[in-house]
This record gives C-alpha cells, structure tokens and sequence, in this order.
C-alpha cells in the first residue's frame, strides 16, 4: 500500500521541473536555450514509469478532501498529455533555432500547460476542474500569440483569447446554474443525486448545456467551431500540434468525465444535442478541409472531423463508445503528431505553410515523405495503420446504439476525406519540386518520427493490448 | 518451447526485411542472410520433430490475443503438430535447396537481392500457412502466399509474358479466395450453433464440428456446402480444375521458383488445407465424394496434356497438376495419411526434377526438349539425378514414389473402382510423359543449336557450378529413401477421421506393370531423338490438337471474359461514368464550391461575428434542447 500522496507524485514532479526551468532561465539567460530544451524533454520521460506504476496499482483514490482524485482514467490521459507534451517540446526545440525570442519560457509554458491537463484530469470538483481548466488556457493563449511581433500570431492569439474567455464564461456560468440546483461542486455528490434524480430540473438543464458549450468550444465542435481554422494556422507550429492533440484529448477527458459519469442518467438533455453536432462536425470538416491550401489551416479542418468522430463515441456511451474514445485518441495522438512533426521540418525549411511547399518531398527526403503518406492515411482510416481500427470501432458503436443514419456520415466521411489526404499525398510523390535541396532533420525529430509510426502500426495491427487499456481507462467511470 | 514456432515463422521475414533495409547493394550478404534464415526455420522444424515422437507427443500451440470484443475473438495463433512440422521440414528443407541452387543459378542476374528478399517472404508466408492455428491467420497467409508468388513469377517484369503470367495466376487465385473466404464466414457462423462462442481456431473447430454432427444440430449438407467453399480455395492454390490454368503460364518465372512454387509450397497449400480442415471433410461425405472425383478428374486431364508438351517445365507443370490431383483424389477417398505422404515424396522429387530442368535449361539456354538431347552424357550429374527423380515419379520400386502411389492407388482400389483405373491409366500415361522427355532430352544426340555450342560461357555444354549439383545430389537422398523414413507411421492418428488400407500386392504390381510399361513404350518411340513422322503425326492430330490446345480451356475463358464479362463491365464503366464520376464526384465538388462560397462568408475572419456566432450556436442548442424536453 502506498502512502496517498504518491498518487500526486507526476504532478510534484512536473512542478519540480517547471521550477528547474524557472530557475534555469533566469540564470542561464538565452544562449543555452536548446539544452533547457533538453532538460524539459529529458524532465517529462520519468513521467512514464511513474505513471505506468501508479496505473498498475490501480483502484480510484481520492486526495485533498476530494477535490483531487486519481483513476485509471486520469492516468490515461496524463499518458496522453505527456506523449503530446513532449513532442510539444520537440517541436519547439527545432522551432526556437529559426526564432529570436527568449525561449525559456517557450519551454516553460508548454509544461505549465500539461500540469494544468494533469491537474484538470484529476479534478473531481468543479471549481478544481475549471481552475486547471483557465491554468491550460491562459497559458495557451500566450502561446499562441507568442510570436508577438508576427501580426499573424497576435491576431489568432486575439481571437482565441476572447472567444477562449467568452466559453470559460458559458462554463462558469453552467457551473454556477449546476451549483445551484444540486447544491453541490462535488463530482461524487452530484452523481448521486443524479442517480436518484426522479425528474430533470430545468436549472440543472440549462447548466448542462452551459457546461457542455463550454466543453464543445475547446473540442473545436460546431457550432463552436468557428475559431479554430484562425487560431491553428496562425498559431506558431508546435503549438498548433499541441492543440490539435492535447487540448482536443483534454477537451473529451471532460466530456467524458462530466457527460459519462457525471449526467448519464440526464442524457436525454444532451444527447441529441451531440448526435446532431456530431454528425454536423463531421460533415463540415472534411467538407471544408477539401479547398484548403495551407497545411496548418488543412490539419484545423482535419482535426475538427476528427473531433466530430470521436463525439460519435460519447454520443454512443457505454462501454465500447467510451473505450472506443480512449482507442480513438491514441491512434490520433500519434498520427497527428508524426504530421506536425513533417510539416514543422518543411516549413522551417522552406520558410513556407503552403501545401505548394510539399511538392515532390519525396524527392527531397524520402523518409518525410513516407512519414507523411504513412500519417495521412492514417488519418483517412486505412488499414493497417491506427486510424482505421479507431474509427471502426466508433462506427460500430453508434451502430451498435442505433445512430444508424450518423453511422453513415462517419463512413461516407471516410471517403471524402481519402479525397483531399491523398491529394496532399500526390503533392508529395507525383508534383515536381520547386526546389530540390534534401531537407535534413535532427536527432531527435527523427526520433520521434520513428516513435509515432512505431505507435501508428503496433495500434492498428495488435490491437488487443491497446484494446484492454482503453476498456480498462473508462472502469472507473460508471 | 512455445517461443520454437515463432522463431521457426518469423526467421525469413527478418531475413526479408534485413535484406530489403540493410543488403540491398550486397550480393554476399542478402544470401547469407536470406539462407541463414531459412537455415534457422530449418532448424526449429528438425527441434520439433524430435519432440514430437514417442507415446506422448508434444502439440505446441501458442497464440496471442489480437482484437477482443464482446462477441468478437480473434488471434493470432501457431499450431506445431505432426502434419505441420512434417510440412514445415519439407517447405524449410526444400527451400533450402533451391536457396542454395538460386545462388547458382541467378548469379548473373541484375537484381538478385531482390529475388532473394522475395525468396524469404515467400518462405514466411507459406510457413505460415502451416503454422496458423485459425482461419484467419491462415487466410491472411493465404493471400501473403498469392501476392509474394506474384512477385516471383513476375519476378522478370519486363518480359511481357511473365507479367501477364503472374497476373493470372494472381487473379486466378482471388477468384478461388473469394469463395474460400465466404467457406469461413459459414464456419464461424456454424461454430456459433448451440450457444457456443464463436471460433475459427482449427483445435477447437475439431473437437465441435463432429458433436454438432452428431447431437444433430447441422445436417452433414450445411457443412457440405462450407466444406465446397472451403475447397474453392484448394482449386485455385493447388490449381485443380476448372482453375488450372494459371499454373502452365506460370512457368515463366525462374526455374527455382518454379521448384519452390510448383513442387513444395504453393500448390501443396491446398492439399495441405484439405488434411488441415479434415475433421470438416470427414463430416461432409459429399463434399468428400466431389473433391474425389475433382482429383482424380485433374489427374487424368493433366497427364494427358502432358504428353504432347515440348517445354521441359510445362510438362513438369502438367505433370504437377497431376500429381496434385492424385493427392487430392486420396484425400477425397478418405486416404488422409495416403495424400499427406504423396505430398511430401513429391515434394522432394518434383523438385529435383525442376533443379534438373533448371541445370538443363541452364546449359542449353532453351524451355525447348527438341533443342536438348545427349545431356546424360555431357551433364552427369544432373542426368542421373534427374533418371532418379523421374523413376521416383512414375512410381518405381523402391523409390519414395513407388510407396506412396501405391498407397494411394490402395485406397482407391478399396474405395472406388472407377477411380482406381482413373489413377492407374494416370500412372501410365505419367510414366510415358516421362520416359519422353527423359529419352528425348538426355538421350540420344545432342540437337543443341552449334550457334549455342560455341556461345556458351566456355564454349560447350557442361555440368553446371557446384551451388546446383549440390542441392541436385541431396534432394536424391529423400527421392530414394522417402520410402522408407516412416513417414506414414508419423502420420497416424492425427486427425478426426481418414480410412487406413494395408499394402496392397496386387495393386503394387499392376501399378509397376503399368509404370515399367509406360515408360519402355515411352523409350521405344523416341529414344532415336527424333520427331514421329509427318503421316504418323498426320494420323494422330485428331488426338494431339485437343491436347496442344490444352482442351481450349483458355479460349473458353477468354471467351467468357469478352462477352459475358466484357458487357458487364461496359455497363458498369457507364454506371461510373455518369453515376459515380457524374453524380457523386462532380456532384461533390459542386456541393464543396457552394458549401466554400457560403463558409467564406461565415468565415470572415472578424473575432465580433465569431462571438456573435458562438452565441447563435448556444441559443439554437437552448432552444432544440427546450422545445424537446417539453
């Protein structure tokens, strides 16, 4: 038996290094900005093993007179957040090198904002979930407009801060209405009285729908969707990728959380609601992703299909649609990022995020391009690469709770979206460079180019393992 | 010991893959790692088989989950008992021979790395083949078996004529696949029945389909009807009739890979899933009775197009063909050790004939028996191998040949009459096929062009480079002795089901009468080396053209293909065009303009409108929401 406070440990240790680092830039000052790198990336692996020892000792416990709890759940997004903070930081590291700004804090603030992922995971409280919640997005708002002399940068920065602002309000708000029908901020509470709950308050309604307008506008859902294509092509790179992968997880962490466990039994009140986004989300980012012709502004739209799958799985629920979610995420995780990972050594290259700029990178780096091609259809749901066993298993579930008609728009979505990646993948083989210099990449880009395919096989050809974990991260939720 | 089947499965695919990433400059090092590989395989296979003897023989198997959903059970499994470690000698010890003989004989070649990285994917997917425990992986093998065989016979790419080959015998195959694969798809639903978790694990498939058989819950014509489709895929991989047909144009791959291909992997693949699903078989007698009659049907039809042949590895192609259709006939009769030990000594011998051939062809550089003759002389070691090889099939005593025809033909002889003259005729028409090629090419005088004579790489024929004759005199070891290593005690009771006949006099000497017969008749006509005369041809071609035109099968394919096949696909080009292409893809990027047109100007940039909209949004979900509720 360990002593309770081990199960806060990832996050002890994360602020220990977010101190480090502190310390580190103020001393060091900016010459020696790649080695902090280092020391950040270095700093986040041990998170691993931990993380992997806790999640082995399992059961659900709670710290800190409930405000803070630790299941498999929670551990299995920290997983996530870890995985996408460090390639985060990989990014940056490459990214800092074309840059002239203090980078320490660059470091920095990514880690801040993967404490306040593992914060929000753990939070079995309101108030605690959206503290960590604002602790993610100011700290991401100034990442975004971190290029401050970038009018580009600063502009999407703008936006994301006052439409950011303006959702944390809706939450807040629903947050308030919630407190004020159930008495209560306690996870645990609530959902018992939910569990006795005879009739559906109209309060209790309205706060839902609060909260989960607050939820869907940082999954980039529509209608909610409105400021992603803005703020991601904008943004610099790595966080670009960062958003599209930690903040959206973060994003289905809470829906997951307070949909699933908390108001299943008020699903009535939100269900269709998500059906019809859903299917709407899905619709509209593969429509819209078709015409683009900026990369970063492609993967927004991309991503906003793919946060439109992935609500097939909570709108489906139980069991499988939930596993299905955690299955869904992984393979996202590790496609996504190979994507960035490519699209950040082009750009930093060409000076570029034009897809224009991709023309016949296989000429100029075969191993980008398969990257690439291999991340892409991915992405599609080609087999035997991660994304097609996720999305089959989201298809089945909404099969499986008669969403027959969203079914089909997740699988006539399917080819559409084989459209506009494969066009990109022609860009790539069959268009002749404008430019046929190599492209070389570092140690550690290459690395983590080969970790992410590593993950994208191993999930879409064994799948049981990763299978077990996924149904094994939502135990503690019903 | 459960890690002895993955070593003995995944050696040549490291093999394959180290090839292909690391040695693909290095002629040196892709042979030694493609036979290292093999060697490995070769290795684990002999571990097993000295665990398998003895009162209790060990069955390794050793599977890994690989998706499992409520409902929903796959993996991915390895099954090392007698029949597959039998099988898995002969595929490893075979391939090594023709590993060793590629050396030889590909030497020259420009992209020889290339052929050995498909050698060893080729060895993979078969041994898988032998190794899966369940359909699934079987099937996935299956196809990996296909596609690499694709590679192999293509493997000259730019010749015409082996692309369009290993097309066909590609195309050939799906065909056959798809009716396999519907064969699968009943099993699972039947290992369904009486509450029972579905499964495609063969172990367990045993133990329950003769229990549902017998407790009555399917009638023996549902499981003839999965037993028939099950079989479609043994018509396509050992190439029975009707879907023979790729496998003569398939000769046009390199010699060794018609050896690996033709004689001990690919085609045996069907044969060896017949023994493999036996239990199934067993349980469907007029699945059984049909594969019989197919068999045997295959064999004769084979051996007749054999006869007037003139490319050396097209008659050992009829000739396998034949082979095959003996092996299935023994199989459909209820001879389940019978068909597994025919495989196996023809394995060994078939290619040794191939290697022969391949030397043969090597020296003279032609396909053509006409342009050989004298080889005995110049090439000894090649000629006696090959002597050897050819006794060994026509079924001479006491060669490995001799026993397991005559098994065969026992058990024919026991079961069904017709059949057993079916086989008989076949062993003679077999060892008349042979004793003309063997007179027309090795005997007599040399009709080798003096063009080639004097081009040849030190001017004559001669014996080819160690790295062939080596494998030539070591596969002659099992030709003569596979009489005589147990293999049929081996196989005993190892599976549900099978009839065993005792050794049968008078079956072994009308056999050899017939063989001996066949043969000298066979001699008598050509040993001169010379064409029959124009009158005799002349008189004959009532006979010979149905033979040489190969009993127009192609022709009706092709004919087939343009006016059945061909309207549909007119009909269907027009559906694309103005449904698909008209409909849906134009159709598409119209909606995607207009659907631009219009986010263009939600999408205008301006943080005011975007907050204006997230409250649009809200209020429209309140008021879905409410109006819902109430």
């Amino acid at each position: 038996m360990m002593h309770t406070l081990f199960w806060i440990l990832p996050e002890v240790w994360l602020s220990t290094i977010i101190f480090l680092l502190l310390a580190l830039d103020l001393k060091w000052g900016e010459e020696k900005h790649p080695l902090m790198g280092l020391i950040a990336i270095a700093g986040m692996l041990p998170l691993f093993p931990i993380l992997f020892l806790l999640a082995k000792e399992g059961g659900s416990h709670e710290l800190f007179s409930g405000m803070f709890r630790v299941d498999t759940m929670a551990l299995f997004f920290k997983g996530i957040f870890t995985v996408s903070g460090i390639v985060a930081l990989v990014l940056a590291r490459e990214f800092g090198k074309a840059v002239d700004r203090a980078h320490g804090e660059f470091y920095l603030l990514f880690l801040i904002a993967v404490l306040g992922m593992f914060l929000a995971a753990s939070s079995a409280n309101f108030l605690m979930l959206f503290i960590s919640l604002e602790l993610v997005a100011i700290t991401l708002y100034v990442l975004v407009s971190y290029l401050h002399t970038n009018l580009q940068s600063l502009e999407s920065g703008l936006k994301y801060l006052v439409l950011g602002s303006l959702s944390s309000a809706l939450f807040l708000y629903g947050i308030a209405f919630i407190y004020g029908t159930t008495g209560s901020l306690h996870f645990e509470t609530i959902h018992a009285m939910s569990l006795r709950a005879q009739t559906l308050p109209a309060g209790l309604v309205f706060g839902i729908l609060l909260v989960l307008a607050g939820i869907l506008f940082k999954a980039a859902v529509v209608p909610f969707q409105i400021w992603a294509p803005d703020v991601y092509q904008g943004a610099p790179t790595p966080v670009t990728a960062f958003l599209s992968v930690g903040s959206k997880a973060l994003a289905f962490l809470v829906a997951l959380r307070i949909l699933q466990e908390l108001f299943l039994p008020f699903s009535m009140a939100w269900n269709s609601v998500l059906v019809f986004a859903s299917g709407a989300t899905i619709l509209y980012g593969n429509l819209c992703a078709i015409p683009q012709t900026n990369i970063k502004r492609f993967m927004a739209y991309s991503s906003i299909g793919h946060a439109g799958y992935l609500l097939m799985g909570i709108t489906a629920g139980v069991d499988i649609g939930s596993a299905a979610v955690s299955y869904y995420l992984l393979g996202y995780l590790f496609t996504n990022l190979v994507l960035f990972l490519v699209i950040t050594a082009v750009t930093l290259q060409t000076g570029s995020d034009e897809i224009k700029s991709f023309a016949g990178l296989s000429k100029r780096s075969p191993f980008l391009a398969a990257a690439m091609f291999i991340g892409l259809l991915s992405l599609a749901g080609v087999p035997p690469m991660a994304g097609f066993f996720g999305k089959f298993l989201l298809v089945l579930s909404a099969l499986s709770q008669g969403y027959l008609t969203l079914a089909i728009i997740g699988a006539v979505a399917v080819v559409i979206s084989l459209y506009y990646y494969l066009r990109v993948v022609q860009t790539l083989y069959a268009d002749e460079p404008v430019d046929a210099t190599p492209i070389k990449i570092g140690t550690t880009m290459k690395m983590s180019i080969v970790a992410c395919l590593i993950g994208i096989f191993v999930l879409g050809i064994w799948q049981y393992p990763f299978l077990a974990i996924s149904i094994r991260s939502i135990q503690h939720i019903f | 010991m459960v890690a002895l089947p993955w070593i003995l499965l995944f050696a040549p695919l490291l093999a394959c893959v180290a090839i292909v990433l690391g040695a693909r400059k290095s002629k040196p090092a892709s042979t030694a790692l493609a036979i290292g590989g093999l060697v490995v395989s070769f290795v684990c296979a002999l571990q097993a088989l000295m665990h398998a003897g003895g009162e209790h023989p060990q069955i390794i198997q050793s599977s890994l989950n690989w998706i499992n959903l409520p409902g929903l059970l796959l993996e991915f499994g390895l099954l090392l008992d007698k029949p597959a470690i039998l099988m898995s000698l002969v595929v490893t010890g075979v391939g090594l021979m023709v590993f060793i003989y590629s050396t030889g004989y590909m030497k020259e070649d420009r992209s020889y790395t290339r052929y050995f990285a498909c050698l060893s994917l080729f060895a993979f997917s078969m041994l898988g083949i032998v190794l899966s425990n369940n359909f699934v992986s079987l099937f996935i093998f299956w196809e990996l078996v296909g596609a690499s065989s694709y590679l192999l016979i293509g493997y000259w790419y730019e010749k015409p004529s082996a692309a369009a080959a290993g097309k066909k015998a590609f195309l050939v195959n799906r065909i056959a696949d798809f009716g396999f694969l519907l064969g699968i798809l009943t099993l699972w639903n039947i290992s369904g029945l009486g509450g029972h978790e579905k499964t495609l694990n063969f172990v367990e498939l045993a133990h329950r389909i003769p229990e549902f058989v017998h407790g009555g819950l399917i009638s023996s014509a549902t499981l003839s009807v999965a037993a028939a489709l099950v079989f479609c895929g043994v018509l396509g991989k050992s190439a029975q009739f009707p879907l023979h047909v790729w496998l003569p144009d398939a000769m046009e791959g390199p010699t060794p890979v018609s050896a690996l291909i033709h004689a001990a992997t690919m085609v045996a693949a069907g044969v060896y899933l017949i023994a493999r699903t036996y239990f199934l078989f067993w349980e469907a007698p007029q699945a059984l009775i049909m594969v019989a009659w197919i068999g045997g049907f295959t064999a004769l039809f084979a051996a007749s197009m054999a006869l007037v042949e003139n490319d050396i590895k097209r008659i050992l192609a009829f000739s396998t063909l034949s082979q095959l259709g003996y092996m299935v006939m023994a199989l459909g009769l209820g001879g389940y050790t019978a068909g597994i030990y025919h495989l196996t000594t023809h394995a060994f011998f078939k290619a040794l004939l191939f290697l022969g051939a391949g030397s043969a062809i090597h020296a003279v550089h032609s396909n053509d028996i006409w342009k050989m003759g004298g080889l005995l002389k110049k090439m000894p070691i090649t000629g006696w191998t090959f002597l050897l090889a050819t006794l060994a099939l026509c079924g001479i005593f006491p060669l490995s040949g001799f026993w397991s025809k005559d098994e065969i033909l026992a058990v024919a002889f026991h079961q069904n009459k017709i059949l057993y003259l079916v086989g008989t005729l076949t062993a003679g028409l077999t060892a008349f096929y042979m004793g003309r090629l063997f007179s027309i090419a090795f005997l007599g005088e040399s009709r080798v062009h003096h063009h080639e004579e004097s081009h040849g790489h030190h001017g004559g024929i001669h014996e080819s480079p160690w790295a062939m004759t080596i494998p030539l005199m070591l596969l002659t070891i099992p030709t003569i002795f596979g009489g005589f290593m147990g293999f049929p005690e081996f196989l005993h009771h190892t599976t549900h089901g099978g009839i065993h006949v005792e050794f049968n006099m008078t079956v072994a000497i009308i056999s050899s009468i017939v063989a001996i017969g066949g043969l000298a008749l066979a001699f008598m006509i050509y040993s001169k080396g010379m064409q029959p005369s124009a009158a005799a041809q002349k008189k004959l071609t009532w006979l010979a053209t149905p033979l040489t035109r190969k009993y127009w099968i192609d022709e009706i394919y092709r004919y087939l293909n343009q006016n059945v096949q061909q309207q549909g696909a007119v009909f269907l080009g027009l559906f694309e065009k103005y449904v698909i292409m008209g409909l849906f893809a134009n159709g598409m990027a119209k909606i995607t303009g207009v659907t631009g047109l219009v986010l263009r100007r939600i999408q205008t940039g301006r943080v005011q409108s975007y907050a204006f909209m997230v409250w649009i949004g809200f209020a429209a979900i309140f008021l879905w929401v409410f109006r819902w509720v109430q």
